[in-house]
């Protein structure tokens, strides 16, 4: 199987701080990947530097298979057909739900793609479809993450990108959301995300990594990681941690 | 009852010009996140390209009818807005894309350092005394119930009123209108959804600088001169127009440019001219003490 994306020793650093230290990592076409980690451990630098939203010292990001996409500028990046959800969704809260759902896709929103796009979302989040008119900022968490959702896809991406797609919803709409995750990659999308639950996303997750201070420190299957010692340790608090 | 109504007219029409000014301020930091201080300096190149304009084109006013007075307006408005929509577009490209995105002071003082040269550069090539701007709207007056409007008045007002509609349009209904907005509230967002953010500032700029061009054009000739300094109390007013409206709300820059207008016509009227400024800017004050975000908020940061 070839690579979708394919980040090849990326470093990034805010001033003396390095973030990400040497990663390599795929995302295969498909597929559910996972980073795993906890706060600070690098996760948005790695997304943010796959976006272009920050410039980075070292590291070669190819995206689709082999074509390198470091230095391009963000706009360009989403045109070559990555799509982001921004933790906490981000939606644009002064405008409109259509509005934000029309700057998904951005350049095109007149094209026949973009209206049959605009009908399959309202279909997929009927809430979004009573919510039209209305103020992106009056909605509630949960129905901002769907309307985030549906603004990144509207521009009908090869991959899409969730930073923590689960921060700050309540469990039952969590569920809702990793559910709908499984589902779009049934329909053949590919997806890049990271989660700090690592419960969850590695129950619909096909291959995880584990991200520590910057570093990659394993990566596997799903079902082999979540059956391994450091992620019982780490993340499922299954054990007392060890003593340092 | 009369005066007040005639108070009013005054005080609406040089209003609008405030309210288009404050808007250029308000459009750029809401987007660009920086306090544009040659926007003053912008408005005072308007009012000497229409000086330049009018001289070489050479007309008596009083000689032409009220129609062609106004097509040869119209033409003014159109060149003058363009040429400063140009000196927009290199002041971004050359001053504002190298140093925004940084710390807020260093696109704020590499502007500052435009102004001083555009003002030092006017006094240089325009002379340090104001010029005559000659009028180029043949004189009407329109008497309606003891309230006079002046077919100059009229036209400054109008020019606001055309001014803001557009942007209002521009901004709520068009496809860069909403990557404008987009781009204000969250660039990087924008930027992932593929708005080039460059061009989208760009665009904000050569806006807000072609609306200070219109006001240029209009105050140039409606106190028929133009001066090297006088950017100077005009955009400072206009400035805090937009610190007490807020950035988040263009209708209500509108309103309170409006309403400065007023104030400052009635201060005129009924008190005296001397005080006119002292009133507005406390007006101004004290909006600011009980409201240090402006009235609908958010100088975000």
């Amino acid at each position: 199987m070839s690579a979708l994306l394919k980040i090849t020793g990326l470093e990034v650093s805010y001033g003396l701080v390095q973030a990400v230290r040497g990663v390599d990592l795929e995302v295969r076409e498909g597929g559910i990947c996972a980073v795993l980690g906890v706060n600070g451990a690098g996760k948005s630098s790695i997304i943010k530097a796959i976006l272009g939203l920050v410039k980075f010292r070292q590291g070669k990001i190819e995206f689709p298979e082999g074509k390198e996409i470091q230095g391009l500028p963000p706009h360009k990046i989403n045109h070559a057909g990555i799509a982001w959800l921004p933790q906490g969704g981000q939606v644009f809260s002064t405008l409109t739900v259509y509005e934000n759902l029309l700057m998904g896709a951005f350049g095109r929103e007149k094209s026949k793609e973009a209206k049959e796009r605009m009908d399959q979302v309202m279909e997929r989040f009927p809430i979004l479809k009573d919510r039209r008119e209305q103020l992106a900022g009056t909605l509630s968490g949960g129905e901002q993450q769907m309307l985030a959702f549906g603004r990144a896809l509207m521009s009908e991406p090869k991959l899409l990108i969730l930073d923590e797609p689960s921060l700050g919803l309540a469990p039952k709409i969590v569920q809702v959301m990793f559910d709908l995750v499984a589902q779009l990659r049934d329909e053949g999308l590919s997806i890049f995300m990271t989660e700090q639950n690592a419960r969850e996303a590695l129950k619909v997750a096909d291959y995880a990594y584990l991200l520590e201070v910057g570093e990659i420190r394993g990566s596997g299957a799903a079902k082999e990681i979540e059956a391994s010692e450091a992620v019982q340790r780490v993340y499922l608090g299954t054990s007392a941690p060890l003593p340092r | 009852m009369e005066q007040f109504f005639q108070q009013l007219v005054n005080g609406l029409n040089v209003g609008s010009t405030y309210a288009v000014v404050a808007l250029g301020f308000g459009l750029v930091f809401g987007v660009m996140r920086v306090i544009n201080l040659a926007h003053p300096e912008i408005f005072m190149l308007g009012a000497y390209f229409t000086f330049m304009l009018v001289n070489v084109l050479g007309f008596d006013s009083q000689s032409l009818s009220l129609l062609a007075g106004i097509g040869l307006y119209i033409g003014v408005l159109i060149v003058v807005m363009s040429g400063t929509g140009v000196v927009g577009l290199v002041l971004e490209r050359l001053v504002i894309r190298p140093t925004r995105g940084t710390y807020l002071l260093i696109p704020f003082i590499a502007t500052g350092g435009v102004a001083i040269f555009l003002q030092n550069g006017a006094q240089r090539v325009w002379g340090a005394d104001p010029v005559l701007v000659p009028s180029i709207i043949p004189f009407h007056a329109l008497n309606l119930g003891g309230v006079t409007f002046t077919s100059m008045q009229l036209t400054t007002f109008f020019t606001g009123v055309v001014v803001m509609a557009v942007l209002r349009y521009y901004v709520r209904s068009t496809r860069w209108g909403r990557a404008t907005r987009a781009v204000a509230e969250r660039a990087d967002v924008a930027a992932a959804c593929g708005v080039n953010v460059n061009q989208v500032s760009q665009l904000t700029m050569v806006i807000s600088a072609m609306m200070a061009g219109a006001a240029g054009v209009s105050i140039g000739l409606l106190y028929t001169s133009a001066a090297p300094f006088m950017g100077l109390l005009f955009g400072l007013k206009s400035f805090v127009c937009m610190l007490v409206a807020g950035n988040r709300n263009i209708e209500a820059i509108m309103a309170v440019g409006l309403s400065l207008g007023v104030v400052e016509a009635l201060v005129t009227g009924y008190l005296t001219s001397n005080l006119r400024d002292a009133v507005a800017f406390t007006v101004l004050l004290v909006v600011l003490f009980f409201r240090p975000r402006g009235l609908f908020g958010s100088y975000d940061v």
